[in-house]
C-alpha cells in the first residue's frame, strides 16, 4: 500500500508557529523544564506534555505553568492526532481548572432527606469519609454482592480504570461496574465485534487527509468533533473537487461543508443504507475480488421489539438477539431485494434519486470514500443495526481499512476507547477485549493477575449494564454506588425516574459516593463528595479514537486537600480488603502492593514511576511474552493478544503519543496507522499483523486477520421502526446532544467565563414553521413533555440546529433545564445503548 | 510588491507584538475581556451570523492581510502568524485547517 501525499497541515508550517508562538512568550518565562518535577524553583514556568480531556479527538495540547498554576494551554504540533490544533474547549483548559468552587475537602451526608437539595452535606477528614465509604461497601460487599456498583467513565485516565476494573473483577469478584461510555459508543463496539471480532477502527484520522468523499452519517462533528472537522474543511479547501453528503435528521453545523444534506426521517437510515447496498448488488457495482476474498455473510434474530421495560433482557426476545446464522450471497440479496430506492424514500423521506446519487458514490471504484459517524448512529434503538449497515456498504465496494477509503466510527470521549474498551470497564469485560464469559479469557486474566486457576469463575455471569444499574437503583436494589468522572445526575436518560421522581425509594436508600472536581448534580444524591485532582494536577493517559494512546504530564498540584482518584481507589481497596487474602497472600497487598504501600497509605514513588508501573503489568495483556503463563495460554487458545502490541511507558512520552499496536523494529517502537493493511510498518501499516497472522497478495491489499476464517461478517439488518413515533399526544421528534462549547454536563466548561459567554443556556431549536403553529416566538418559555418526563425551556429558531418541521433539538449541558427527564431510557437490544434521539414530545407554551 | 511585503511585515509585526504582551494578559478593545496567551477571543456579540453567512473570508476582510483591508487601521485584532500558511503572513492564505474560525472563536452572547 502507497500513500499518496497531499498537502494538509504542513508540518514546517506548525512546527513554525509553534516556533513564533514561543518566542513570544519569552518575555515574561523562563526555559522550558522537562516535567513538572523540575518546577520547583518559584517564578519559572513549565511546559508539560499533555492530551486535552474533553473529547475524543485526543488533541496534543503542551501545558504551560507558573507558580504552581496552569497559565496556558496551546497545540502540541508533535502530537500526531491534532498535529498542533485545538477547539476553544481545548484552548481554555487553564480555566476549567480554576473554577471558584472546585471542591478541595471531602463531604458527607449525615441526613439522606436532604438529598436532591443543594444543602446537607459538611466537610469531613478523609479518615472520615474513606472509613464511611469503604465500611458502606464491605457491608454491601459481605451481605449480597448484586447490591454494589461502580459506574465509571470514558474520561477516566487508563491507569486508573485498569486499578478500578482489577479491583472490581478480581478484588470484589463483582461485574457489578460499567462506564459512562455505554451510553456513547456501545453500538460501535458491538458493530465492531460483531463484524471484525475485534473493537477497533481500521483506520486513522489521516484518511480524512486522503479521501475523495466524505459521507457523515448522525454526526454534527462541526460541534462534537471540531479539530477533526477542521481538518475535514480543509481537505475541501485544499482540492475543490472533493465532496460532502451530509446524511442527517436536522441541519447543523456540519451541513454547512455538505456538497448535499440528506435529511431523513429519524429511524430511517437502515432503510437508506440497505437500499445502497441492494442497488450496489442489483445493479453489479459491488466489489467482486474483494467480496470473494474477505466477506462471509449472515443474516440475525429480527423483529426485535424495544427495550424499554426492564424485563426485555431475560425476555425470549431479548435472550436471542445476539443469535445470528450464516447465509450465501444470493440469499443475503434476497433479503435486501424489498430495499429498493423506492421503499427506502417512502419510509425515509428522502427522494430516491438521492438515495441513487450516494449509491453511485459508493459505487464509483475511481474515489476514494470516508463514512464518519458518531451518535445518531450510536443512540439509536437499532444502533448495532445501523453499525452493520455502514460497514455492509464498505465491505461490499471494498472501501475498508485502505487510507481515505473507510468506515470510521468517532468516539466521544477522550479515553472511551482508551479505558472503557481497551481496559475493559465494562460489565461483560476483562482487559484488553477479553471477555467475563469465555474460560480461556479468564485463564489468560488470572495468569498475568497472579491469582488462583479459576479464580474468576465466579464472574463468569456479566453484571448490570448502565440502564440497568440506575434501574435498579431506582428500584431499591442497589445499596451502594460509586460514581467518578461522570455527572448521572444530568447525563443519564429518563432522570425523572433515576433521580427519584418515578420510583421513589431507590436513590435516598443507596449509600452513594460521588468523586468529583465541581459540585454537580450528582453531588446532591451524594452521601459522600470525594474532592479529585482534575486533569493535569496528577499524571494519566487517554486513548483516542483513531487507537493514539497519549499521556498527559502532571503540571501542578491539586488545590487543598483534593486528591488523585487513584489514591482514593487505594485507599478505599485497603479498607473494604483488609483480612482477606488472594492465594494465601495479603488480598490487597497481591492485586496492588507493586505501586501502593498501604501501610504507609502512600504510594511507591512519583506519579510518573506509579503509571508507568501499572501501565507495565497493563501492557503484558498485549504482550504475552512479559508472562509465561500468559505466554501459554496465548499459544493454546489462540488469543492473539499481541495483535493490539503496547509498547513501554516512555515511548508514549517520548513520541507525544503512539497509534496500537505498536511493534518493535529493530530497537525502534513503530505505531500502526492504517490496520490490517499490508505496508511498511514504517509507514504506519499493519506490516507485521498481516506477517504474523494474516496473508499478503488479497484483495486491496488488506488482510482482516482477527475476523472469525479471517472474514468480517456482512450481516443483513432490517430496517425496524424507532421506540415510539410521533402521535397526537405527543407530535415531536426530540433529539438531544453536544454542541461546540461545553463539554458534556458543562460541569468544567460552564465555569469558563469567555465559554459561558459563548454559550450560556440550553434553549430549544425549533422550525419556524412549528413555532406558528404553536404560537411561540424565540424567547418564549415552553413545556417539554414525553411519555417518562417534563421540563421547560426557551424556544430558539436561531439557534445552533436547524430542525425540520416536526423536530426539536436541545443540547444536555445545562443542568438548570436537566432534558434529560424528558429522554426516553429505551436502548439497543444488542448493546444496551439509550436512544438519545428520538424521544417523543409535546410542547406548551408557558403562559406568564 | 513592495506593498505587499510592507503589509505583511507590519501584520507579523503586530501579530508579535500583541502576543507579546499578550503574554501577561492584555484586555482585548473589542469585548474588554481578558486573554492569557493561547486563549482565542471570542467574536463580539455584533458578529452574530456572520461567520455563517460569509465563512473564513468574512473573517479574512478585517482581520487578514490584504491589499484591500488593512488591519491596523481598521483595528480589528489582526490574524496571528501562525493561521498563515507556512506560518507567513505574507501567504495571505488562511492554514487549511484554521479555516474553520468560529471552532475556536465563537461569538459572545453579551
Amino acid at each position: 500500500m502507497e500513500l499518496t501525499r497531499r498537502a494538509f497541515v504542513k508540518s514546517t508550517a506548525v512546527a513554525l508557529a509553534s516556533a513564533a508562538a514561543a518566542g513570544t512568550m519569552a518575555g515574561c518565562s523562563s526555559l522550558a523544564g522537562t516535567g513538572a518535577d523540575s518546577a520547583a524553583l518559584a517564578g519559572d514556568t513549565v511546559k508539560t506534555v499533555g492530551v486535552c480531556r474533553f473529547c475524543g479527538c485526543g488533541c496534543g495540547v503542551i501545558v504551560e505553568a507558573k507558580d504552581g498554576k496552569v497559565i496556558s494551554v496551546t497545540g502540541d504540533p508533535e502530537n500526531g492526532s491534532s498535529r498542533g490544533l485545538n477547539c476553544v474547549k481545548g484552548y481554555y483548559l487553564a480555566r476549567a481548572l480554576y473554577g471558584e468552587d472546585r471542591l478541595t475537602k471531602p463531604l458527607i451526608r449525615d441526613d439522606a432527606s436532604t438529598k436532591g437539595t443543594p444543602d446537607g452535606l459538611r466537610e469531613a477528614t478523609w479518615e472520615e469519609a474513606l472509613d464511611l465509604v469503604a465500611g458502606k461497601l464491605r457491608d454491601t460487599w459481605k451481605a449480597d454482592k448484586s447490591r454494589l456498583a461502580f459506574w465509571g467513565s470514558g474520561q477516566q485516565p487508563i491507569v486508573e480504570g485498569y486499578c478500578t476494573a482489577k479491583f472490581w473483577k478480581a478484588g470484589l469478584l463483582s461485574n457489578n461496574i460499567d462506564p459512562n461510555a455505554r451510553l456513547c459508543m456501545a453500538s460501535a463496539v458491538v458493530g465492531f465485534m460483531n463484524v471484525f471480532q475485534t473493537d477497533e477502527p481500521a483506520g486513522c484520522y489521516a484518511d480524512i487527509d486522503e479521501t475523495d468523499v466524505f459521507v457523515t452519517w448522525g454526526a454534527n462533528m462541526a460541534e462534537a468533533h471540531p479539530m477533526l472537522y477542521s481538518r475535514l474543511t480543509a481537505r475541501k479547501l485544499a482540492d475543490g473537487n472533493v465532496r460532502h453528503y451530509d446524511v442527517t435528521t436536522m441541519t447543523t453545523r456540519t451541513s454547512a461543508s455538505a456538497d448535499k444534506v440528506i435529511t431523513f426521517r429519524p429511524g430511517s437510515d437502515i432503510a437508506i443504507a440497505n437500499a445502497i447496498a441492494n442497488y450496489l448488488i442489483v445493479n453489479d457495482k459491488y466489489d467482486h475480488d474483494f467480496v470473494a476474498d474477505h466477506v462471509q455473510f449472515k443474516q440475525g434474530t429480527e423483529n426485535l421489539g424495544n427495550a424499554t421495560d426492564d424485563g426485555y433482557d431475560k425476555s425470549d426476545i431479548g435472550q436471542a438477539v445476539d443469535t445470528v446464522e450464516p447465509i450465501d450471497f444470493d440469499a443475503f440479496a434476497a433479503r435486501l431485494a424489498p430495499y429498493t430506492l423506492e421503499y427506502a424514500a417512502e419510509i425515509s423521506g428522502v427522494p430516491a434519486e438521492d438515495i441513487q446519487e450516494l449509491a453511485e458514490v459508493f459505487a464509483d471504484k475511481g474515489r476514494k470514500v470516508l463514512s464518519l459517524w458518531t451518535m445518531g448512529v450510536n443512540q439509536h434503538n437499532r444502533g448495532t443495526w445501523m453499525n452493520h449497515c455502514i460497514y455492509n456498504i464498505h465491505l461490499l465496494t471494498g472501501r475498508y481499512a485502505r487510507p481515505g477509503d473507510g468506515a470510521f466510527s468517532l468516539t466521544g470521549q477522550p479515553t472511551a476507547c482508551g479505558t472503557a474498551r481497551e481496559v475493559g470497564t465494562f460489565s461483560h469485560r476483562l482487559p484488553a477485549d477479553l471477555v467475563v464469559k469465555n474460560p480461556d479469557h479468564r485463564r489468560y486474566t488470572e495468569a498475568i493477575w497472579d491469582l488462583p486457576n479459576g479464580y474468576l469463575d465466579a464472574i463468569e455471569t456479566p453484571g448490570f449494564h448502565t440502564v440497568k444499574m440506575f434501574r435498579e437503583l431506582s428500584k431499591g436494589n442497589i445499596d451502594f454506588l460509586w460514581s467518578a468522572h461522570n455527572n448521572w445526575a444530568v447525563s443519564m436518560p429518563n432522570l425523572t425516574r433515576f433521580l427519584g421522581k418515578g420510583d421513589l425509594a431507590g436513590i435516598n436508600d443507596a449509600f452513594i459516593c460521588v468523586a468529583e472536581v465541581y459540585p454537580t448534580l450528582s453531588c446532591q444524591y451524594a452521601d459522600v463528595v470525594l474532592p479529585a485532582a482534575m486533569w493535569v494536577e496528577r499524571e494519566g493517559a487517554f486513548g483516542n479514537g483513531e487507537r493514539r494512546t497519549a499521556v498527559f504530564e502532571k503540571a501542578v498540584d491539586a488545590p487543598g486537600e483534593a486528591k488523585w482518584d487513584l489514591w482514593m481507589l487505594m485507599e478505599i481497596a485497603k479498607r473494604v480488603l483488609a483480612g482477606e487474602q488472594i492465594g494465601g497472600e495479603d488480598a490487597f497487598d497481591h492485586l496492588f502492593g507493586a505501586w501502593y504501600d498501604a501501610d504507609a497509605a502512600a504510594f511507591k514513588g512519583t506519579d510518573r514511576e506509579v503509571c508507568a508501573s501499572i501501565w507495565e503489568e497493563y501492557r503484558t495483556f498485549s504482550n504475552p511474552s512479559l508472562n509465561p503463563d500468559a505466554e501459554a495460554i496465548n499459544a493454546e487458545a489462540k488469543l492473539k493478544m499481541e495483535a493490539k502490541q503496547l509498547a513501554p511507558y516512555e515511548e508514549y512520552i517520548h513520541n507525544h503519543g503512539l497509534t496500537w499496536p505498536v511493534r518493535e523494529v529493530d530497537g525502534k517502537w513503530l505505531p500502526t496507522l492504517w490496520r490490517f493493511c499490508d505496508g511498511k510498518q514504517e509507514d504506519g501499516f499493519d506490516e507485521h499483523g498481516v506477517e504474523t497472522y494474516g496473508a499478503h497478495d488479497k484483495a486491496g491489499g488488506v488482510s482482516f486477520y482477527k475476523s472469525a476464517d479471517q472474514r468480517p461478517s456482512v450481516v443483513f439488518r432490517p430496517y425496524e421502526p424507532p421506540a415510539e413515533e410521533p402521535s397526537e399526544e405527543y407530535p415531536f421528534w426530540f433529539s438531544t446532544g453536544r454542541l461546540l462549547e461545553h463539554w458534556h454536563t458543562g460541569s468544567m466548561t460552564r465555569r469558563v467565563p469567555e465559554l459561558a459567554r459563548a454559550l450560556p443556556e440550553a434553549l430549544l431549536d425549533v422550525n419556524p414553521a412549528d413555532c406558528e403553529r404553536l404560537g411561540v416566538t424565540d424567547g418564549d418559555r415552553v413545556r417539554l413533555t414525553s411519555r417518562f418526563g417534563t421540563c421547560d425551556i426557551t424556544v430558539s429558531t436561531a439557534g445552533r440546529t436547524r430542525p425540520p418541521e416536526g423536530m426539536v433539538f436541545a443540547p444536555f449541558f445545562a443542568e438548570e433545564t436537566l432534558i434529560n427527564l424528558v429522554v426516553q431510557d429505551t436502548y439497543c437490544p444488542l448493546s444496551k445503548e439509550p436512544d438519545f434521539k428520538k424521544t417523543c414530545v409535546s410542547i406548551e407554551k408557558i403562559e406568564g | 510588491m513592495k506593498r505587499k511585503k510592507t503589509i505583511a511585515a507590519a501584520v507579523l509585526a503586530g501579530a508579535l507584538g500583541l502576543a507579546a504582551l499578550g503574554g501577561c494578559s492584555e484586555p482585548m478593545a473589542d469585548t474588554g475581556a481578558t486573554y492569557n496567551p493561547g486563549e482565542p477571543p471570542l467574536m463580539p456579540a455584533s458578529h452574530e451570523g456572520r461567520y455563517e453567512r460569509l465563512g473564513a473570508n468574512g473573517c479574512y476582510g478585517c482581520h487578514g492581510s490584504s491589499d484591500t483591508a488593512e488591519v491596523l487601521l481598521s483595528m480589528a485584532t489582526p490574524l496571528p502568524a501562525d493561521h498563515y500558511v507556512g506560518g507567513d503572513a505574507a501567504t495571505r492564505a488562511i492554514d487549511g485547517p484554521r479555516a474553520e474560525c468560529i471552532t475556536c472563536h465563537p461569538v459572545s452572547q453579551e
